[in-house]
C-alpha cells in the first residue's frame, strides 16, 4: 500500500473512532442508563443506594401481588431477604407468583424499589433450569 | 435406545477426529493424488451419517413418546400434537445443539460432495477446519450436553405454552442454520491462510454459503421479533434483551463479512479484512451461543454449575483466536491489498467506515452483555437505543451514498449528477416529513399526556429524510441500470429481466438496501413514538375509556375452556378519531392450568400506518379489569421492509443458471 493511501486510512479510522467515542460517552451519561445490578440482600444492606438506579432480581413471593388501578405492588426475594417492588405499566405475560423477575428502576427508600421496567425470565426452555440461589 | 444415540455421537466424534487427521496429512499445502483424497472425504460423509442417525434416534424418542429419554421427558408431553412434539426437538439446550451440529455436518458433507469431482486443496483444508469444528461440538455434547441422558421420570413435563406458536417453532432452527453456515466462510478463510492462497478463490467458494447464512440469520431475527410482538403481549418486538442482542451479533458480523467479500472480489482489496471478518462472524456465533447458553443471560443467578461450560467456551475462544491470529500473522504479507483508499470520496472508503461501524455495534453489544459479570453494572435499553439511533441513520446514509460513488476515485461532477435526483427528492420530502413528525408528537401527547416525548426526536425526523434519500437513491440505481440495458437495444421487459437474471447480486443487493430503508422508517415510528395507556374498567357493559380521540367501549367478556387452558376474552367496540367504527377488539387473558401460568392474547388492529394494540392484563384487587392500549405508528413498515430485505437476498442467492450447482 502506498504511503498516502495508508495516511488516508489512518485519518479516516481515527476520526470515526473519535466520533464513536463521543457517541459512547454521551450515551452512557444520564440517569436511565448504566444501573447497578444488585441482589435483594445487597440492596437492603446498602443505604447509599437510595435514590440511585438499580437493577434487582428475585422470585415473586406468592400471594404478595396487589394490583390497584394500573399499578402492581409485590415482594421479591433472593431466599434470604425480601424487598417490595412497585410497577406502573403493562405486566409481562408470564408475570405471576414464584416467577423470577428483574426489576429495574429507582431505589426509593429502604425496602422499596420503584420499577420502570420489569422483565420476567424469557419463557424459553433454555433458561428453565432449576433456579440456583446463593 | 438412549445408548444407541450416544454411540452414534461417539462414532461421529471418531469420524470427525479421523477426518481432521487424514485431511491434515493428505491435503497440506499442495494436496495429494486423487485416490488418496477419497477416504478423507468419505470421513466427512461419515460424520454427517452418524450425526443424522443420532438426530433420528432423538426424533424417534419424541414421536414415539419414549420418556426414558431425559430430554424428551423434559421438553414434551403426551398431550402435545405430533407437530409440536417434533418441534420440541429444539426446545431445549441439548437438542438445539444437536440440530446445529447436524446443519454444520450437512453443510460439510454437501461441500465435500459438490467439490469431489476435482479435489482442490482449498476445499480439503476448509473441510478439515469444518471437521475440527464438529469435533469440538461433539466433545461438548459427549461430556457436557448429552441429549441422550436416561430419565428417572415416566411422564413428559411438556413445553412452555408460550412457545407453542409457529414463529417460535421456526425461529430456533432458522437461527441455528444461520450459525451453522457461518462455519463455511470461517473454514475457507482458515484454508486460505493455511495454503497462502490470497486469490479470490476462497471467497468465491464461500460467498454464496455466507449469503444463505445471512438470509437465515435475518429470518431468524424477524421470526423472533414477530413472535415477541404477537405472543408476549407487551406491544413491542425489540427490547435490547440479552437474548435478542445475542441474535444480532452474528448478523452484524455476517453483514460486515458480506461487504468485505464483495470488495475482495471486485477490487482484490480488503483482503485482511475479509479474512478477519470471516473469523469475526464465526466468533460472534460462538459468543451468541455462549450468551444464550453459557449462563451469561441467566445473570440473575450466578455461574454456579456452569463452570465446566465456561471453561469449554473459554477453550474454544482461545483456540479460534489463537490459531487464526497465528496464521494471519504468518500470512500478513501475502494478504496485502493493492488498491485501498485512493481517495476519501470513494466506495472503498465507505466500505471501510461501514465495517468499523458494524464492528463497533457488535462490540458494544458484547461488552454490554458481559459488563454485569465484571463491574456489576448493567447496560439499560436506553444506552443501546442512544447508540443505535444515530448509528443506524449514519449507516443508512452511507449505504445509500455508496453506490453513487465510484471505486478508487470519484469524479465530483459524476457524483453530483448521480446524487442530484435523490438529493432533491429527500430535500423536498423534508417538508411533509416535518408535519408528519409533529403529528406523531401530537398523537403521543393526546393519547397519554404523561408520556415523555423522546429528547432526541429530531434524530427521528432526520432519519425519515435520510430513509427517503436511501429509497430514492436505490430507485435511481434501478432506473439507470435498466436504462443502460435499454440503450444497448433491449426492450423494457428484457432489460428488467436481464438486470435481475444476469446480475442477481446487484439487483438483490439494492432490494435489500431498499428494504432496510423502509425498516428504518418503521423503527423510528414504532420505537420513538409508540404511546401506551393503561386503563381500568368496571366489569359493566357500556363502560368506556378513550385514548386521544379514539373510544373503546366494553361489551362484556366470555370464558371458554381449551385443553389445559382457560381463555377469558373481552370484547370492545372501537371508534377511531374520525368517528368511524373499526372492527371489535378482543384481547384475551389466558390461564394455563397445567403450568399455572398466565398468558395474554393481545388483539392488534392493523392499519397501514399504525397498529392499535390492546392487551387484557387480568383483574386487580378491586375487581376492575386492567387493559393496556398501545398505538404503534409505522410498525407495518418494519415487517414490510424486512420481507423486502429477505426477498432481496433470495434474489441474490438464486443461481445464475438454473440447475447449476451452487458454489
Amino acid at each position: 500500500m502506498e504511503k498516502r493511501s495508508k495516511n488516508r486510512l489512518v485519518v479516516v479510522t481515527v476520526i470515526i473512532l473519535g466520533l464513536l467515542a463521543i457517541l459512547l460517552y454521551s450515551a452512557t451519561r444520564g440517569g436511565n442508563n448504566l444501573s447497578y445490578f444488585k441482589t435483594v440482600t445487597e440492596i437492603n444492606n446498602d443505604s447509599t443506594l437510595i435514590g440511585k438506579s438499580v437493577r434487582v432480581g428475585g422470585k415473586v413471593i406468592p400471594k404478595t401481588i396487589v394490583k390497584s388501578g394500573t399499578k402492581a405492588t409485590f415482594k421479591i426475594t433472593d431466599s434470604k431477604n425480601q424487598i417490595t417492588v412497585t410497577y406502573n405499566g403493562a405486566l409481562p405475560a408470564t408475570f405471576a407468583d414464584n416467577i423470577q423477575v428483574i426489576a429495574e428502576g429507582t431505589y426509593k427508600k429502604k425496602g422499596l424499589v420503584e420499577a420502570e421496567s420489569l422483565v420476567t425470565k424469557c419463557p424459553s426452555k433454555y433458561e428453565n433450569q432449576p433456579i440456583v440461589t446463593k | 435406545m438412549t445408548y444407541l444415540g450416544y454411540i452414534a455421537l461417539v462414532l461421529a466424534a471418531i469420524a470427525a477426529v479421523s477426518a481432521v487427521t487424514l485431511l491434515y496429512v493428505r491435503s497440506g499445502r499442495t494436496g495429494s493424488p486423487e485416490h488418496q483424497m477419497k477416504l478423507p472425504y468419505q470421513m466427512v460423509y461419515a460424520i454427517f451419517g452418524f450425526v443424522t442417525l443420532a438426530c433420528l434416534i432423538l426424533l424417534y424418542g419424541f414421536i414415539a413418546k419414549v420418556y426414558s429419554f431425559d430430554y424428551v421427558a423434559a421438553n414434551s408431553s403426551a398431550d402435545m400434537s405430533l407437530f409440536y412434539r417434533i418441534s420440541a426437538f429444539w426446545a431445549g439446550q441439548e437438542g438445539s445443539f444437536l440440530l446445529w451440529l447436524w446443519f454444520v455436518s450437512g453443510a460439510a458433507a454437501l461441500i465435500a460432495y459438490l467439490r469431489s469431482h476435482v479435489y482442490d486443496v482449498l476445499t480439503s483444508n476448509a473441510l478439515m477446519v469444518m471437521s475440527a469444528v464438529q469435533a469440538f461440538m461433539l466433545a461438548f455434547m459427549l461430556v457436557l450436553g448429552n441429549p441422550f441422558k436416561i430419565a428417572a421420570v415416566t411422564v413428559g413435563l411438556g413445553i412452555n405454552p408460550l412457545l407453542l406458536h409457529w414463529a417460535m417453532v421456526l425461529h430456533p432452527p432458522t437461527l441455528f442454520m444461520g450459525y451453522a453456515l457461518m462455519t463455511v466462510p470461517f473454514a475457507y478463510a482458515l484454508a486460505a491462510l493455511l495454503t497462502g492462497d490470497a486469490s479470490p478463490a476462497w471467497v468465491e467458494r464461500s460467498q454464496r454459503w455466507t449469503l444463505v447464512g445471512w438470509l437465515f440469520l435475518s429470518l431468524g431475527i424477524f421470526l423472533g421479533a414477530a413472535w415477541a410482538y404477537v405472543v408476549l403481549g407487551w406491544g413491542g418486538y425489540w427490547g435490547w434483551d440479552p437474548v435478542e442482542n445475542a441474535s444480532l451479533l452474528p448478523w452484524l458480523g455476517a453483514t460486515a463479512l458480506l461487504h468485505s467479500f464483495h470488495i475482495y472480489r471486485q477490487r482484490q482489496s480488503f483482503k485482511r479484512w475479509a479474512v478477519s471478518m470471516s473469523v469475526f462472524a464465526f466468533f460472534m456465533v460462538i459468543m451468541a451461543a455462549f450468551m444464550t447458553r453459557g449462563g451469561i443471560v441467566q445473570s440473575v443467578h450466578s455461574f454456579e454449575g456452569t463452570t465446566a461450560i465456561l471453561v469449554y467456551y473459554a477453550a474454544v475462544i482461545v483456540t479460534v483466536l489463537g490459531v487464526t491470529g497465528y496464521l494471519l500473522f504468518n500470512r500478513w504479507q501475502a494478504f496485502e491489498s493493492k488498491h485501498i483508499f485512493q481517495s476519501y470520496l470513494s466506495r472503498d472508503a465507505v466500505y471501510h467506515i461501514n465495517n468499523i461501524l458494524l464492528i463497533f455495534c457488535s462490540l458494544i453489544i458484547l461488552v454490554g452483555a458481559f459488563l454485569p459479570q465484571i463491574t456489576k453494572q448493567t447496560v439499560g435499553a436506553g444506552v443501546y437505543s442512544a447508540i443505535a439511533q444515530p448509528l443506524g441513520i449514519v449507516l443508512l446514509f452511507l449505504i445509500s451514498v455508496c453506490p453513487l460513488l465510484s471505486f478508487g476515485e470519484t469524479n465530483l461532477m459524476k457524483f453530483g449528477r448521480r446524487a442530484l435526483v435523490p438529493g432533491v427528492i429527500a430535500l423536498v420530502s423534508a417538508v411533509p416529513w416535518y408535519f408528519y413528525w409533529k403529528s406523531l408528537e401530537a398523537m403521543v401527547k393526546s393519547v397519554n399526556p404523561t408520556q415523555v416525548l423522546p429528547a432526541n426526536g429530531w434524530l427521528g425526523y432526520v432519519g425519515f429524510v435520510v430513509a427517503t434519500f436511501a429509497i430514492a437513491a436505490a430507485c435511481q440505481i434501478y432506473g439507470s441500470k435498466i436504462r443502460q440495458r435499454m440503450q444497448s437495444g433491449e426492450g423494457l421487459a428484457a432489460a428488467v429481466g436481464g438486470f435481475f437474471m444476469k446480475t442477481p447480486g446487484q439487483a438483490g443487493g439494492f432490494i435489500t438496501h431498499l428494504g432496510l430503508a423502509i425498516v428504518v422508517i418503521g423503527l423510528i415510528g414504532s420505537s420513538m413514538y409508540t404511546v401506551s395507556l393503561s386503563k381500568t374498567l368496571a366489569d359493566k357493559k357500556g363502560a368506556s375509556f378513550s385514548a386521544g380521540k379514539m373510544k373503546f367501549t366494553y361489551q362484556g367478556y366470555e370464558q371458554t375452556k381449551g385443553t389445559g387452558k382457560e381463555i377469558n376474552t373481552t370484547v370492545f367496540k372501537v371508534v377511531d378519531e374520525n368517528g368511524h367504527a373499526l372492527r371489535n377488539a378482543e384481547p384475551a387473558y389466558i390461564y394455563y392450568t397445567v403450568r399455572e401460568q398466565p398468558g395474554m392474547n393481545a388483539d392488534v388492529i392493523i392499519q397501514p400506518f399504525r397498529d392499535i394494540f390492546m392487551v387484557f392484563q387480568g383483574i386487580n384487587n378491586s375487581n376492575q379489569l386492567i387493559f393496556e392500549v398501545k398505538i404503534n405508528p409505522l410498525i407495518s413498515f418494519v415487517w414490510a421492509g424486512s420481507i423486502l430485505l429477505i426477498l432481496g437476498v433470495i434474489i441474490a442467492v438464486v443461481p445464475k443458471r438454473p440447475g447449476a450447482p451452487a458454489k
